[in-house]
């Protein structure tokens, strides 16, 4: 049977104990993985197929997380939604970091890299910008607040309305949540079946097992400790192939560092070839093209083909994307529950920093895979005979990621008649390099631990936002423990395979929703929780009318933009919504706070407590104040 | 922390203005490392660094995202082991 859920604070001998074991089982586990690459190099040698090599690296990573799955099954609410609080910020680091990136950071980001130059590097600066933001303004006093979900935040902080702020926080987690789980179970379909050979909707059910008995035993806990793992997977698959690259093409191995000469030789080839400038900003004209492919697929009338060419040249579009994609980063609810799971305030801090170093890793890395790629494709593909193109390029044109037309059929390639899906960038650079198959099969099961990782954390979101907020705080308040377990476990089953079921179509329009989420996070959490910790004066009232207005605003500029690019302001694209969406909930929530009411003394009270970075928070009693109930019990002792 | 009595409220609200200090100085550098050079990226991009880095282009790949990552550590450190301290918040065995 289930048990009560008290948190019971380690000691510092614990602590330091546990951090020791955890060191110790996952630096085994780091170089097991080297050991594992390479026998299965030295058996790819002797003649294994590669079929088994691919076959060996998916067994060997989905085992394991099964394996972590299993050992942290918990019967403990606490352990379920937040692993215990005892997290050390290190730790968390990593899982976040795993959190965070998902299969779009692992295999695109370098891709949309190579295909826009600079204009891309909005979303290295956003998506690591937003971490001074979370660290600097959100987590200490998340955690100091130590609920389970960001809805038990919204319905505390804004008690008087507790029902109703919680319920359209949870509506706002789920539409978040949900679209970014469905986008990560594309990214899983496409990697098993590109690499491993299945077919994509077997693929599809077959990562989402690989999920499944992760989250389902042990909730938070097992997601924890197995994106620990995750993040060792991707990151070393990440790394290796572009270092061998790097030395390789200019004989040192430090991509990082190495790639400006890549960028120079690019260049002076640019030049030659009188070509766009890769690294020249704010190329971008605003296009519906995207708006009219994903109406084709549904199966709906197209709008017109519109391109608006008025605002290229100018920076508004990188800096908007930059702020919404930072400030999004701050307001998503599966990396602000990450903060929830560490001992305490201070850990919280420490770990922020943890979670963006290891981000900043991939991230300071993805340029160079974009550069070195594109040095090799200007110099070696491009203006040679189609006849005598480098052997790597056959296997891709195979899978249509690499398509070459000679459309003058003079017999040489040219620039204009080569067309690059960006995925490749990552995907082929085993083979630009020269490494054996077993380092691509490496590569994969590091995208693959990249999407599983950010997809069991959303799916835990996703879950939990009807299991506790909606089921166990709104629906039926008197629920025993076990039922809530029941619940919470089938509503990770039931998300898993609706998100299994929405991503089978393959519908562009996901991707589009994905880079929409944060816009979405940006107009609806965002300002709701940092007034929330910073504004005694923030009511209910203010906090539900800003999340609604937030949320309309974003999406009616998105929408509109998205259709025809001609409705807009200041050249800024769909992308960009979310600054309307925050400026709309920012004055919604100070006009009509400042209007109506002020919250009541208990709230402002547990405001002045936020503050204090040790001990935990005493929240009110239910019945306490009145009014309060159920939104205000403190977790685990209700 | 038990209830807050009045002198603890001064003390509360100096630890307070102390941390706000420290955040608005860090955001201050924030905003700089983010906001002021992508509009100068073409002109800067003239400038070459490093194994061949135009410098717009370094600046947004490297430069801020480094910088991001230092902030958050310093913050971190000074709450956790400066202005915490000199307040008294500490955690307990």
């Amino acid at each position: 049977m289930a048990q009560e859920a008290g948190y019971t604070p380690l000691t510092r001998a614990q602590i330091s104990e546990f951090r020791r074991r955890l060191a110790k089982y996952y630096g085994a586990f780091f170089i097991f993985l080297i050991l594992f690459t390479l026998v299965l190099f030295l058996l790819e040698r002797a003649g294994l197929p590669t079929r088994f090599i691919g076959y060996a690296f998916i067994f060997l990573t989905l085992a394991l997380y099964a394996f972590i799955g299993i050992l942290n099954f918990t019967r403990r609410l606490d352990e379920y939604y937040v692993a215990g609080r005892r997290v050390p910020a290190f730790f968390n680091g990593m899982a976040t970091g795993a959190d965070w990136m998902s299969a779009a950071s692992f295999i695109s980001m370098a891709g949309t890299l190579w295909l826009l130059g600079y204009d891309a590097l909005a979303y290295i600066m956003g998506w690591t910008g937003g971490y001074v933001l979370l660290a600097l303004l959100f987590a200490p006093y998340i955690r100091k607040f130590g609920q389970f979900t960001i809805p038990d935040f919204v319905a505390t902080r804004y008690g008087e309305r507790a029902r109703l702020a919680r319920l359209v926080a949870a509506i706002c987690a789920i539409i978040v949540s949900f679209t970014y789980v469905t986008a990560q179970v594309t990214g899983v379909g496409i990697i098993m079946s590109r690499f491993f050979g299945l077919d994509y909707r077997v693929g599809v059910f077959v990562g989402l097992a690989g999920v499944l008995v992760c989250s389902f035993l042990g909730g938070m806990k097992s997601i924890t400790w197995t994106q620990v793992a995750q993040y060792i997977i991707l990151i070393t698959a990440y790394l290796i192939p572009v270092t061998f690259l790097s030395a390789k093409l200019t004989g040192v191995p430090f991509p990082q560092l190495m790639y400006g000469r890549a960028l120079s030789e690019i260049t002076q080839l640019e030049q030659t070839m009188n070509l766009a400038s890769y690294v020249q900003p704010f190329k971008q004209a605003l296009s519906n093209a995207s708006a009219i492919a994903s109406f084709k697929q549904i199966g709906l009338t197209p709008p017109e083909p519109i391109t608006v060419k008025d605002w290229v040249g100018t920076p508004w579009e990188f800096l908007a994307l930059t702020l919404c994609l930072m400030a999004g980063t701050a307001g998503l609810p599966h990396i602000l529950i990450r903060y929830y799971t560490v001992p305490s305030p201070k850990e919280a801090r420490i770990s922020v920093g943890w979670s963006l170093f290891f981000i900043w890793l991939l991230y300071v890395t993805a340029p160079a895979y974009a550069a070195f790629s594109r040095w090799e494709v200007l110099k070696n593909v491009v203006g040679q005979p189609i006849a005598s193109l480098p052997a790597w390029t056959a296997s891709w044109i195979k899978t249509g990621l690499l398509t070459i037309n000679d459309a003058n059929g003079d017999g040489i390639l040219q620039f204009s008649e080569l067309r690059i899906v960006g995925d490749i960038v990552v995907l082929a650079t085993p083979e630009i390099a020269g490494l054996p198959f077993t380092i691509a099969a490496l590569v994969a099961a590091g995208g693959l631990a990249a999407a599983l990782s950010t997809a069991d954390g959303l799916l835990l979101v996703v879950s939990t936002a009807v299991a506790h907020d909606i089921y166990a705080k709104i629906i039926n308040p008197n629920a025993s423990y076990s039922r809530r377990f029941l619940v919470s476990r089938i509503m990770i089953l039931i998300a898993a395979v609706l998100a299994a079921l929405a991503a089978l179509p393959r519908l562009a329009l996901i991707v589009q929703i994905v880079a929409w989420a944060f816009s979405l996070a940006a107009s609806t959490f965002f300002p709701v929780v940092l007034l929330g910790i910073f504004w005694k004066r923030a009511n209910a009232n203010g906090a539900i009318a800003g999340m609604i207005g937030g949320l309309i605003a974003c999406v009616v500029y998105m929408v509109g933009n998205y259709i025809d690019p001609r409705f807009n302001v200041l050249g800024l694209s769909h992308l960009s919504a979310g600054i309307f969406g925050m400026a709309a909930n920012f004055i919604l929530l100070i006009v009509v706070s400042l209007a109506t009411a002020p919250a009541p003394k208990y709230i402002q009270d547990m405001v002045d407590q936020l503050r204090i970075p040790v001990g935990e928070m005493r929240l009110p009693a239910p019945g306490a104040a009145p009014g309060t109930a159920p939104g205000v019990a403190p977790a685990g002792q209700d | 922390m038990a209830s807050t009595p009045v002198s603890d409220t001064a003390k509360l609200e100096a630890y307070w203005r102390e941390h706000w200090r420290l955040i608005l100085t860090l955001l201050v550098i924030w905003f700089a490392v983010t906001y002021l050079h992508p509009p100068f990226a073409a002109s800067l991009n003239k400038i070459k660094i490093l194994t061949g880095f135009p410098l717009g282009y370094w600046l947004s790949s490297q430069f801020s995202i480094t910088v991001y990552v230092i902030l958050i550590f310093i913050y971190a450190l000074t709450m956790n082991n400066v202005i915490d301290k000199k307040y008294g918040f500490e955690e307990k065995e």
